[in-house]
């Protein structure tokens, strides 16, 4: 009885809500829980771990008389859980989906086309925090289908929102570059390898990893033949043409504008022979063409790889050095996973673009505005200051106090284990943040986050940043008007010929094509030939 | 007539102090509320019989793993702690052999046989002779449905426990513990863990788990164990875990006439935030429970009694490690004991807390590694580092708790623990099985040293004694043994007033016994 009265008083708001906003899905029944509270279903990636059952999601639920129901996709299985999801047309009132540019037209407009999501209200001005974080994301209006925006793309970061390189870079170990010229001091004429801060022309990175070459075999150093100099994760092999190439992806542009492959520009071949000519010296690992997900980490940190690429987030930056402290315990922890910064043949470091966000938080089509509008009204909340506060720190008055104008941890609250660290303290309003941001703007001042490790990534963010206002960053980026392009064939058929690109960059690498016009030839198809037909039609060139 | 005595200088007993007043027993009490002043009498007696305290002692997963000498050290640890009531937990999978599903997806054809003859049965064998030597009532039970992650090799995560088979290898385990090997503690069965727990789908096996689900596997063991003659072995109803997947399950065994009689009680898992216990809360969210569940279920509390077979703190959990930060703090000792009163005085019968032991569970990493899981009162692993091995704080609050609130006690609550009244000091009395014995445990959870009195006014066989604990990082006394004792005793009685100034974030236990 009480439910059916509800139903009908939430169809009534929603209704006249649909008016006001404009929301453009349907409105679907809104479901309550005996107490009364409108459901929620949150879905996200990042809420593994979180049960949902913790007081201050209660909090949450009894400041906006909802009841969130939380579950998460796993990491590894995400795409093809949304994708079944989908197919299924089985979805949580929102979804995360992995939102790339090369997967845009295949799944994102084809599932606003088939009305599988809602799009947000044309007029934010209700959701301020929200609306300001939406207003500083990069190439908005690209996500945008017939002038609506679908889905909330989760920030990177909200307080520092024009970084537009990535975290794709090395760490290395700088105690074995000192141990090499600790080993050769006394040799006449001998120019050490290590640099102090880091930093490498291409010469000195050369020499470097050439110098790893030679000794990683020995004692003192990995001590097996089974090691190598460099390891990539399998996903960024071959790294070193970072250093030569104009795109991270599969299309560029040449001198006239026109869309060309990035597989065969010659910036990229320059650097996919460096990449052959590191491989056939045994510098990169000889059993990198067979690396998993996760492969070069664990060579790293089993002593067996002198310099590491990966995705440095600082989230996988602190797991290296947790595992990195675990497995190497008498290794200076700073020494053995420093920043590796290399400057490439044109004196210019090297990061890959990237967009100021990561992922997006879609609205099944199906929910009602009331609901809809819920969901933004937290966000919104959880974006403000007091929100921010309530996620990070907790509640006012038990986990924190403001103490002269500055925020005091209640000790009794905020407790420390054994190990002198705070322990887990779930706190729901943290994971629904999740949904709009990934939260890198609150980890100066998160009592969770590990100081030592924050402070070394963002110094070595802040270099990244003053060396790309001097001019001396390249950020290797995917010309925009090109990697949100909707075109049928690119549509359909981006994601496949990257994957076939990278593995016949190795593959060339490897030496499995015997000259470079061997490799060139694979990209002689009718995929290639008719995408970038389509994108220069479009570009009208 | 009033008298003030008072018994030891401040230096002796640092900073907790004592006051003996000898007072009329039935003296006529103001209606206005007096915090400070606490008598323990009939009108406040909130469980009459009270089933007792114990720990999770399941079977272990690696007996290799133990030290020498680490077994016979164990024991001695539990034998200090002295249970009443624990929970094993085994998996099936350990002793299923020769599995046949005769190429058909009829189930009732299926065969298997046992292979009991392992170390695991050993060790799960040792685990129940003890509690049966020293008359622990054991909820015994199955973690989840056999088969592996990915495989399913016996087809039974779809129909998870109302899969026939379940029933019929319950029954089976059951009959070569109790029938050949001579094993009389078992008292309850647990219809696997965490029911309501469904977790993620293809990383759990209870994934297709529903209250349905669940309902079906229950009477069909029932039926099973009748048959079998175990019809004494009473169905715990729920096993569930947190207040929502509780509400679900004791609401959907309360609202069926048939399943009330199939479960042998409430029972429950808890791992309580630190701020629902701190601020008193647990006692307000565990009676909104009983009291809805009592509206339709009268028999709650009076036959069907509510237990927690799981007891723990929920913040300082590592997931990734299934261990708390917290676990070898005092603060998680002064927790587990506010949460045991806050549950005791709101109905619970019996609490269990998780676990005994690291050494008994493991995570099992990737990597094929073993990482044990860090909830116990120690570590028996000799693989563990020193400080691991020793007694944590928790496990002498714990001793105190499980020696004065023994089974068939009458349990007192103070009338001040209403979060309304006080958020942040809490006492109940206890006394003991035939009124053998009395005591006293309050609880200081604020910032300040208090002052309190406290009066047993019931009846009881009075030592002429009272032996006074005090858990806190300061004060806690060990004896050469290593194990808690008192920190004096008094020539006093409970039934007579006695002033305590219990300092911040402790717990001081007067009892007329020594514990």
């Amino acid at each position: 009885m009480k439910n059916t009265k509800l139903i009908f008083a939430s169809s009534m708001v929603a209704f006249l809500t649909l008016g006001m906003t404009a929301c453009g899905g349907k409105n679907g029944e809104d479901k309550y829980d005996n107490e009364g509270r409108l459901r929620l279903q949150l879905k996200n990636v990042y809420f593994d771990n979180w049960e949902g059952e913790d007081v201050y999601t209660e909090k949450i639920n009894e400041k906006f008389n909802v009841k969130i129901e939380a579950s998460n996709y796993s990491y590894t299985d995400w795409d093809q859980e949304v994708n079944t999801s989908i197919n299924g047309n089985n979805l949580a009132d929102t979804i995360q989906f992995n939102l790339k540019a090369y997967n845009f037209g295949s799944t994102y407009e084809k599932w606003v086309d088939n009305l599988m999501f809602k799009a947000l209200p044309d007029n934010l001005s209700k959701w301020p925090n929200l609306k300001s974080m939406l207003d500083n994301i990069s190439n908005l209006d690209a996500l945008k289908v017939n002038g609506k925006l679908y889905g909330i793309p989760i920030a990177n970061d909200i307080s520092n929102p024009t970084k537009d390189f990535s975290n794709f870079t090395y760490v290395y170990r700088r105690d074995w570059a000192k141990a090499i010229d600790e080993a050769n001091k006394n040799t006449a004429g001998y120019t050490p390898v290590y640099k102090e801060g880091d930093v490498y022309t291409w010469d000195e990175f050369k020499r470097l990893v050439a110098a790893f070459s030679t000794n990683i075999t020995k004692k003192d150093f990995a001590n097996t033949d089974k090691a190598c100099a460099m390891v990539d994760e399998r996903w960024g092999f071959p790294s070193v043409t970072n250093f030569y190439k104009d795109a991270p992806h599969c299309y560029t542009k040449d001198a006239n504008g026109r869309a060309i492959n990035a597989f065969t520009s010659d910036g990229y071949i320059a650097g996919l022979e460096v990449a052959k000519e590191f491989v056939s010296s045994h510098y990169y690992s000889q059993d990198q063409f067979n690396f998993d997900d996760g492969k070069a980490n664990k060579e790293y940190l089993a002593g067996r790889a002198a310099i590491l690429y990966d995705n440095f987030s600082l989230a996988n930056y602190l797991t290296l050095r947790k595992e990195f402290k675990t497995s190497n315990k008498y290794v200076n922890l700073d020494d053995g996973t420093a920043f590796l910064k290399v400057k490439g043949p044109d004196g210019k470091f090297a990061l890959e673009g990237t967009e100021n966000w990561f992922s997006i938080t879609l609205f099944n089509y199906n929910i009602s505005d009331t609901k809809m509008e819920k969901i933004l009204d937290i966000l919104d909340y959880l974006l403000s200051d007091e929100g921010t506060k309530f996620a990070i720190y907790g509640i006012e008055g038990y986990d924190w106090n403001m103490v002269d104008g500055k925020v005091e941890l209640n000790p009794m609250s905020w407790e420390k284990g054994s190990d002198g660290k705070y322990g887990s303290k779930p706190n729901g309003g943290k994971y629904l943040r999740y949904m709009a941001t990934l939260g890198n703007d609150t980890k100066a001042y998160d009592p969770f986050t590990d100081m030592e490790t924050f402070n070394l990534h963002n110094a070595w963010i802040e270099e990244m940043k003053t060396v790309k206002a001097a001019n001396q960053l390249r950020v290797v980026k995917e010309p925009s008007d090109i990697s949100w392009m909707s075109t049928k064939t690119k549509n359909d058929k981006t994601e496949s010929i990257l994957a076939d690109a990278n593995v016949d960059a190795m593959k060339y690498a490897f030496g499995q094509y015997s000259t470079i016009d061997a490799y060139k030839a694979k990209f002689n198809n009718t995929n290639w030939t008719k995408i970038l037909a389509e994108i220069n039609e479009k570009l009208g060139k | 007539m009033t008298k003030t005595k008072k018994i030891l200088s401040f230096g002796i007993l640092s900073s907790c102090l004592f006051t003996i007043m000898g007072c009329q027993k039935n003296d006529v009490k103001s209606k206005e509320v007096n915090l400070d002043d606490v008598t323990f009498t009939k009108e406040n007696i909130v469980l009459n019989n009270f089933e007792g305290l114990g720990v999770e002692w399941g079977t272990y997963e690696d007996p290799d793993k133990l030290s020498s000498g680490s077994w016979e050290r164990s024991l001695k640890i539990m034998d200090r702690l002295n249970p009443q009531v624990s929970r094993c937990m085994l998996n099936y999978d350990w002793f299923i052999t020769n599995f046949d599903d005769k190429n058909n997806s009829d189930k009732s054809d299926d065969t298997w046989e046992y292979n009991f003859s392992n170390k695991l049965m050993n060790n799960t064998i040792d685990v129940l002779k003890y509690c049966d030597d020293h008359n622990i009532t054991v909820a015994f039970g199955c973690w989840n449905v056999p088969g592996s992650l990915g495989k399913d090799e016996y087809n039974m995560f779809g129909d998870v426990t109302s899969d026939p088979r379940w029933a019929k290898m319950t029954a089976d385990v059951l009959e070569y513990l109790i029938k050949f090997q001579g094993i009389r503690c078992i008292k309850y069965f647990v219809n696997s863990n965490e029911p309501n727990y469904k977790g993620v789908e293809g990383r759990s096996k209870n994934f297709k788990n529903t209250f349905e689900v669940w309902s079906k596997g229950v009477k069909n063991v029932r039926a099973e164990l009748d048959a079998r003659g175990f019809n004494y072995i009473k169905i715990v109803g729920g096993d569930t875990t947190g207040f929502e997947g509780t509400d679900e399950y004791f609401s959907g065994i309360a609202n069926s006439e048939e399943l009330k009689a199939k479960v042998g009680d409430y029972g429950y898992h808890l791992y309580c935030p630190n701020i629902i216990i701190d601020t008193g809360d647990l006692i307000t969210r565990t009676k909104q429970v009983f009291t809805k569940i009592k509206g339709i279920d009268s028999e709650l509390g009076v036959s069907r009694m509510p237990h927690i077979w799981e007891a723990g703190l929920y913040d300082g959990k590592d997931a990734a490690t299934d261990s708390n930060a917290f676990i070898a703090n005092f603060s998680y000792g002064l927790r587990m004991a506010d949460y045991t009163l806050q549950s005791v005085i709101s109905g619970v019968s019996s609490v269990v807390y998780w676990d005994f032991d690291d050494g008994m569970h493991f995570i099992y990493n990737d990597d094929g590694t073993m990482t044990s899981k860090g909830w116990g009162m120690f570590s028996s692993l000799g693989s563990d580092s020193a400080a691991k091995q020793r007694l944590r704080p928790w496990y002498h609050s714990s001793v105190l708790l499980t020696n004065l609130m023994r089974a068939g006690s009458k349990v007192i609550d103070s009338g001040l623990n209403d979060p309304s009244i006080s958020k942040d000091f809490r006492s109940m009395g206890i006394i003991g099985p035939s009124n053998s014995y009395a005591g006293v445990v309050a609880i200081n959870r604020s910032m300040f040293t208090v002052t309190k009195t406290f009066r047993i006014g019931e009846e009881f066989q009075d030592s002429g004694k009272v032996y006074v604990y005090i858990y806190n990082e300061n004060e806690l006394k060990l004896g050469d043994d290593g194990f808690v004792r008192e920190n004096m005793v008094l020539d006093a009685s409970l039934n007579d007033k006695i002033e305590i100034e219990v300092p911040t974030s402790t717990m001081v236990i007067l009892s007329s016994k020594e514990l």
